[in-house]
């Protein structure tokens, strides 16, 4: 438990004479020696005791440490699923299943909180008195409740709350929603998939390049080309004509009742859309917090500033205002995002076959934790490596050139 | 009337006194300055009146108008088109306890209670660091008493039916109580020169934080239990208490480092000049002001922390959340779930602010800044 605190105050060199040398041998670093082999000795006996425990306490129940039983029969079904799966199939598949089903759960609620808590932090800095106090008052409701308890408050109101499938609600485009979940409209793309995928690339491509343009002229004279309406104008001409030859064709596939079910569209069932909700405007909440930390933090200098120079309120608030406070925004809500990704095991609660579901009813059913605890583990340690990889490659890029930190 | 937008409507009380002006004026100018500040801010302000006149009043009709009050019975609230809140007159015991026997749910009672009065203690706590771990120490031993029973002539009491607020709350606050000294430790430890001792601190922080909560929990009803010896078993109530003290302390210890990566090492040249040892060092300069700093993190761990003890449901013990299923389990009070989750979330809704608040002051005090969550 020694700190990194210099036993002897570091004396600044005389001039002309090197310093001397540190002791190979002081005391302090024999003692430390000493105390670093006595914990790892300690580390290793405890690690063999462990060993030892685990596997007496396996073989009293008749079974030993063993991966092989990945490959068998799972024999039990899951809630839902993103890829083809039977009982039949074997528990790696079945884990596998369950986190497809983690990393969908995860990508659907980091875009639905983001998009909410970057509208209620902006809301929260608003000059209009009614929407910056309902916005705090909605930030401090949410971030002071239990997760679980505004799932399971969601969860049970939509399962006691809504139609059965006969009655079903229609939502405001078309979206059905009835106690076995929300049926999405959905687009449909018989032809030309491939070609949409073409133009889509070709247009992120072209309007970078047209960004960086645009800084170059703005950086040699001053003049500020407009960059959102052509990129927007040349996607919605590139579909139009696109649509127009027949060369893509695009449908909407409508939810409809037929019979006794609701066909057509896509269907979330209500165990995900209560999750989905529920998490995200949870972590909408605490999203909305730190956008609004950031946006108090940007200097009220730099908005006068701006607007004595002429640029309008909106302009302030893209090129000023936004660009500095998400130097400030990145690092928590990179946190907030590997938060959102591990709080998505709490669909255990609701019956949603996420990883950590799905491992729970195999340790029951096989009585292999210690396989499955670390294959869980493993798991959770690269999604996080790959998201925190991914913040500060983003972090990275947000910085501007030339600043470090 | 011309100058009303471009002056701060609440600046009126400042030293250049302004005429006396009739009070609707005064609000019109306001309204001006707050509302309809510019188009976009009308409209702002005219979709969430709309908002709010359509949701208001409903909100208003269930919790009161249309409401059973609390001395209501069942059939009335069969009929009522609002809130019933005889449901809490007839089940705030389940909520409150769960399965504890009923005769000595007084014990449970006086152990929630116990443990409120020592956080309410603790927040004003003006006393060493040795005094406040007895405070805890002391008082987690009350609460066991009083739980479990066995001794002084009280019936013994098994951990599993220790259930509802008493469990919550003597779980949360116990474990973060035990985890922060732990936790400094591992912050030291994880700055500390010895390769080993870093290693070991490195490991428990990074693999405790990079899996969830509840995969934290399965482990400790999982794999615990298998670390012991044969013969020795261990009841899930101490694997819980034990993971989660595991757990909140790799997150402290983070939010600890936080603040000794602030610190200026000038200060310890100089406290080593003055004579005072490594030791006299760390607890005398050090930890003073590096968890002075570290306050506003700590302050968002422990809320965090208090929040997700209501996780140990998943795993099987009754949380609050856990005892509202069972009071709604009842066929006759099936219908009040919504009832029961309120008053749950209130509950959630005043100590986490009480808690928060008064840690944002000692920041205040000390001299920290930050808004206290980042």
């Amino acid at each position: 438990m020694a700190a990194r605190i210099p036993a002897v105050p570091p004396v600044e060199a005389a001039a002309g004479r090197p310093p001397p040398k540190p002791a190979p041998f002081t005391r302090r670093k024999i003692r430390s020696a000493a105390w670093q082999t006595a914990l790892a000795l300690a580390l290793v006996a405890a690690g063999y005791f462990a060993h030892l425990n685990i596997t007496r306490n396996l073989a009293a129940s008749g079974v030993a440490i063993d991966f092989g039983f990945l490959t068998r029969e799972a024999g039990f079904d899951v809630s839902e699923q993103l890829v083809a799966y039977t009982p039949k199939d074997s528990y790696a598949r079945v884990l596998f299943v369950g986190l497809l089903n983690t990393l969908l759960l995860a990508a659907t609620t980091l875009l639905l909180a983001t998009s909410v808590g970057l509208a209620v932090g902006v809301a929260s800095t608003s000059r209009n008195w009614l929407v910056r106090n309902l916005a705090r008052i909605y930030i401090e409701l949410l971030r002071n409740l239990p997760k679980l308890l505004i799932l399971l408050a969601l969860y049970i109101a939509m399962v006691r709350g809504l139609p059965l499938v006969r009655a079903a609600w229609t939502l405001p485009g078309g979206a059905l929603l009835a106690n076995r979940g929300l049926y999405l409209p959905w687009p449909e793309m018989p032809v030309g998939a491939g070609l949409t995928a073409v133009v889509v690339g070709v247009w992120i491509a072209a309007t970078s390049v047209w960004a960086r343009m645009v800084k170059r002229h703005q950086d040699a004279t001053g003049v500020r080309r407009p960059l959102a309406l052509p990129s927007v104008l040349g996607l919605t001409a590139a579909i139009g004509l696109a649509l127009a030859t027949g060369l893509v064709e695009l449908h909407w596939s409508m939810p409809a009742l037929t019979g006794f079910n609701i066909t057509g569209g896509a269907h979330l069932t209500v165990q995900f859309t209560a999750l989905w909700v529920s998490l995200s405007i949870y972590h909408a909440s605490q999203i909305a917090e730190i956008v609004r930390g950031g946006i108090v933090s940007v200097d009220k200098g730099q908005r006068e500033a701006a607007a004595a120079l002429g640029l309008r309120p909106g302009r302030v608030l893209r090129l000023i205002v936004l660009p500095q406070a998400i130097r400030v925004i990145v690092p928590p809500l990179g946190n907030q995002y590997l938060n959102l990704i591990k709080n998505t095991s709490i669909a255990l609660a609701v019956g949603y076959s996420d990883l950590v579901g799905v491992m729970n009813t195999a340790v029951n059913q096989t009585f292999r934790p210690v396989e499955l605890m670390l294959v869980v583990m493993l798991v959770f340690l690269a999604i996080n490596l790959s998201t925190a990889a991914a913040l500060n490659w983003f972090a990275a890029w947000s910085r501007p050139p030339g600043k470090t930190r | 009337m011309t100058d009303a937008a471009a002056s701060p409507p609440s600046s009126t009380t400042a030293s250049a006194p302004r005429p006396w002006r009739p009070r609707h004026v005064v609000a019109r100018e306001w309204a001006r300055a707050n509302l309809f500040d510019g188009p976009v801010n009308t409209a702002l302000t005219l979709v969430t009146v709309a908002f709010l006149t359509w949701f208001v009043p409903i909100a208003l009709r269930w919790l009161i108008v249309d409401a059973v009050g609390f001395h209501g019975d069942v059939a009335t609230c069969r009929t009522a088109g609002g809130a019933c809140w005889a449901f809490l007159r007839v089940k705030g015991d389940v909520i409150l306890t769960g399965t504890y026997p009923f005769d000595e749910r007084w014990r449970a009672q006086v152990a929630a209670l116990v443990t409120l009065v020592t956080v309410g203690v603790a927040l004003f706590w003006r006393g060493g660091f040795l005094g406040l771990a007895a405070l805890f120490l002391g008082a987690c031993l009350i609460d066991l008493v009083f739980l479990s029973g066995g001794v002084f002539g009280l019936e013994p009491i098994d951990a599993t039916r220790w259930n509802g607020l008493p469990l919550v709350l003597f779980l949360s606050v116990f474990t973060m109580a035990a985890a922060l000294p732990v936790g400094v430790a591992l912050a030291l430890a994880r700055k500390s020169d010895a390769l080993v001792i870093r290693l070991v601190a490195i490991g428990w922080i990074e693999a405790i934080r990079g899996i969830p909560m509840v995969a934290v929990l399965f482990a400790g009803v999982f794999i615990l239990p298998l670390l012991m010896p044969p013969g020795l078993h261990l009841s899930s109530m101490i694997s819980i208490f034990v993971v989660l003290t595991i757990f909140h302390a790799a997150y402290f210890a983070e939010d600890v480092r936080s603040g000794l990566d602030d610190f200026d090492k000038g200060q310890i040249e100089a406290a080593h000049s003055l004579g005072l040892g490594r030791w006299r060092t760390m607890r005398l300069v050090v930890l003073p002001q590096a968890l002075r700093t570290a306050l506003p993190a700590l302050t968002n761990s422990i809320i965090g922390g208090y929040k997700d003890t209501s996780l140990v449901a998943i795993v099987g013990l009754f949380d609050l959340m856990a005892t509202s299923r069972l009071a709604t389990a009842d066929v006759e009070w099936q219908a009040y779930s919504l009832e029961a989750n309120i008053v749950v979330g209130v509950f959630y809704l005043v100590t986490c602010v009480a808690v928060s608040e008064r840690f944002r002051r000692l920041a205040r005090i000390a001299g920290a800044d930050g808004d206290g969550r980042s």
